[in-house]
């Protein structure tokens, strides 16, 4: 079912939860991979996903379609990631730097994490990258998006979405070499 | 010298991480069992819908009632103003069937001098009749 065909489905009384069931089995897993590799933790995703959902589920009836589910349910999730670990880095008083080192802390002691070494190391070079730049970098290179599409999930131009991605792929080449 | 890591290959684009066991279909069960307890919040539309249609039901109320009231009512007939040459047309029909010349019609051209001693004699007779109330 489209995502059209869904939203009409929530307006319809009495079939809100079925439709919204619907949105979590076909959104659920991109969004949860969308914060995995912002916050690293399982348990830190998995609390930021709900909160995510949730909060879809209220808005939901004032959404207008201005743009798409997906886009929308996207730029609600990296709201919740980007608040939660601006907190985290105010309430430990930890800079930029200290506070990668301790998601790479958290990435080294992830049980959820199979991935090589060239990989781990990969992991670990965007991890230093600033909080924006990583999330342009993982939207990019992970999922796959278009730069118009990351570009209606967080409010930039197309062209700052470029010179962003260039310049956070310069900086994982040079420092992946150092990691591996 | 190390080798230069090609970011573009297709192994590093693969996704390293993996779920606890399940993980997707719990997360459902979590969900749907959280928002069945909880209605999603309403529109602000939704709010005001029914508080805009009993408003304007209200008016439409009272607009027919005005309407009846102002249809029903007997109205009192309004008269414009006779214009003044009408009004003087039918004074000059009057005087002419009456016999009545503007000449004789006319008693203020018509005022004759009136003696002063005829004033002071009537000033003095009003007078005695207040002081004779005055007796009273």
């Amino acid at each position: 079912m489209d995502d059209k065909d869904i939203l009409i489905l929530f307006r319809e009384e009495g079939k809100e939860n079925y439709a919204f069931n619907l949105i979590v089995r076909k959104y659920s897993e991109r969004l949860y991979w969308h914060i995995k590799k912002m916050v690293i933790s399982h348990d830190d995703a998995n609390d930021l996903l709900q909160n995510t959902l949730i909060k879809a589920w209220n808005a939901l009836p004032e959404f207008r379609e201005e743009s798409r589910l997906f886009t929308w349910l996207y730029r609600i999730a990296t709201n919740e990631v980007l608040t939660f670990l601006k907190k985290r880095q105010l309430r430990s008083f930890l800079s930029l730097t200290d506070y990668s080192r301790q998601l790479e802390n958290v990435l080294e002691s992830d049980v959820y994490f199979n991935g090589d070494k060239t990989q781990k190391a990969l992991q670990k070079a965007i991890l230093k990258l600033p909080e924006k730049q990583r999330i342009v970098f993982n939207m990019r290179y992970f999922d796959e998006l278009k730069y118009e599409e990351i570009s209606e999930i967080l409010g930039t131009s197309v062209g700052a979405l470029k010179a962003s991605y260039h310049h956070a792929a310069k900086k994982i080449e040079e420092s992946i070499q150092e990691l591996i | 010298m190390k080798e230069k890591i090609n970011i573009d290959q297709p192994k590093l684009k693969e996704n390293p991480f993996s779920v606890p066991d399940r993980y997707f279909e719990k997360l459902e069960d979590e969900i749907s069992g959280r928002i069945s307890h909880v209605a999603p919040k309403p529109s602000w539309w939704s709010v005001l819908k029914p508080q805009l249609a009993l408003a304007s039901a209200f008016g439409i109320v009272l607009l027919m009632g005005y309407g009846a009231v102002t249809l029903f009512t007997p109205e009192a007939k309004k008269t414009d103003p006779i214009p003044v040459n009408q009004i003087s047309e039918f004074n000059r029909t009057f005087n002419s069937e009456e016999g009545i010349t503007d000449k004789s019609s006319d008693s203020l051209s018509q005022t004759k001098g009136i003696d002063p001693d005829q004033i002071v004699e009537y000033l003095n007779a009003d007078a005695s009749l207040v002081y004779l109330a005055s007796l009273e």
